[in-house]
């Protein structure tokens, strides 16, 4: 009896097991194959973006398998995909920045069945947005991250310093998405307390990080960042 | 001379009583007769009740007896029309459902419960951040109308909607926040963690 037990359950682990290894080869041999399935003219720039986000550990290759077959399979020009995914590329591997919000959103529109001219209007409003809020933390000399250390500046380990650079851009999009003026510096400040002092109390970010930023965050610094994009976008 | 006076006190103070309640006393020798008899007339609720009343105007006790014995009845009238009318079960699912859903969201770390009141749906999904926007179909076991799913979730702040019928319903009541996006509504939860802080 105790035999049959060792034979079923040996038999269980031989079923297991190589299921686990191809699950975990196949996984980056789909990003390949999935965006050469879309047929774009970027893709060894974006392959490479994508292989440096895996890298820095800011990638998933499930997620990106995912993003790249729902663009596959959606309704579209080639060129909009491919903008979306070159905007993508670039912010993570020229601007180093966090992408995870800007899959999020690419994800979301699909679902949303949105124009790709929408996503792809919001995702480069949103890398525009990642971008000047990671500027205001080093030059306000509060946070950097593990890999661009700046003297006086406080270092946080990349997956800190993402998470808090995309909870700040993505409070001023959804400010800027509700229509409201940029000019009123003291209301996206207010969005910002809200959205930090939330996480904080759910013990998702630590209250130093939030402390600090409430404390040399202005609310003209933010006024300035909305119309900075805003005018970027204009142009 | 003292026990004199307190006798007669006593005599007098006994007879008010026994005058007082002379009416219990009244015919009461024709109605046993009547009932021995079985002639004894049968009263009607409506006597039953002014007779209750009358009574109930001489004995607090009997006041606050027959509020309790009323309070019990409406009670379990309550709760026999919550199980037999189907509106009034509803409403009844729904506090229930969302009570759940606030317990689940405070005290159950990463647990939140989605639910989502949809009579007469065909399918009704939760789509959002936690999974990359891919349906969740929540269920309705009882039929109620009352749609729901549990989710095991890492802390974080998720974005969510629901999806009635292939159409998006972006303000949960049980949301934390709501944010605009693509023109509609997201709705935001949080999930805390239990003890340590990153």
């Amino acid at each position: 009896m105790k035999e049959l037990a060792f034979l079923a359950f040996v038999a269980c682990l031989l079923m297991i097991v190589p299921t686990q290894i191809t699950l975990a080869e196949t996984t980056s041999i789909d990003v390949k194959e999935e965006l050469q399935s879309l047929g774009l003219r970027s893709t060894t720039e974006i392959m490479s973006a994508i292989e440096t986000g895996f890298l820095q550990g800011r990638l998933a290759p499930d997620e990106v398998v995912s993003l790249l077959s729902n663009l596959a399979a959606y309704n579209g020009e080639r060129e909009d995909k491919e903008t979306i995914l070159i905007t993508i590329a670039r912010a993570l591997k020229d601007d180093s920045l966090p992408v995870t919000m800007l899959i999020g959103k690419v994800e979301e529109g699909l679902a949303r069945k949105v124009s790709l001219q929408a996503i792809k209007q919001m995702v480069s409003e949103r890398a525009s947005l990642l971008a000047e809020v990671r500027d205001l933390l080093y030059t306000n000399l509060i946070f950097t991250s593990s890999e661009y250390g700046q003297e006086n500046c406080l270092v946080l380990p990349l997956p800190r310093f993402d998470f808090l650079v995309t909870q700040i851009a993505d409070t001023l999009a959804n400010y800027q998405e509700s229509g409201r003026s940029p000019l009123e510096g003291y209301l996206v400040y207010q969005e910002m307390h809200t959205r930090l002092s939330m996480l904080e109390r759910n013990a998702i970010i630590p209250a130093e990080d939030v402390e600090l930023v409430l404390e040399r965050i202005k609310p003209e610094s933010l006024t300035r960042i909305l119309s900075n994009v805003l005018s970027q976008q204009l142009q | 001379m003292h026990e004199d006076k307190l006798e007669k006190l006593l005599r007098d103070t006994l007879q008010q009583e026994v005058s007082k309640e002379r009416h219990y006393l009244d015919g009461l020798e024709k109605k046993i007769v009547a009932e021995l008899t079985g002639q004894l007339p049968k009263r009607g609720w409506l006597q039953t009740l002014t007779q209750l009343f009358a009574q109930m105007q001489r004995s607090r006790r009997r006041q606050l007896t027959v509020i309790g014995i009323t309070a019990v009845i409406f009670l379990f009238l309550g709760i026999f029309v919550s199980e037999r009318v189907p509106l009034v079960r509803g409403l009844f699912s729904v506090y229930d459902k969302q009570q759940k859903a606030t317990i689940a969201t405070n005290s159950d770390e990463g647990q939140l419960l989605f639910v989502m009141p949809a009579p007469g749906a065909q399918t009704v999904a939760v789509v959002g951040s936690f999974n990359n926007w891919k349906p969740i179909l929540l269920t309705d076991e009882d039929k109620d109308g009352i749609w729901l799913t549990n989710l095991s979730l890492p802390p974080g702040r998720y974005e969510y909607a629901f999806v009635v019928d292939g159409r998006w319903w972006g303000q949960d009541p049980l949301a934390d926040e709501y944010v605009r996006s693509f023109g509609g509504y997201n709705s935001v939860r949080y999930v805390g963690y239990a003890g340590d802080k990153i």
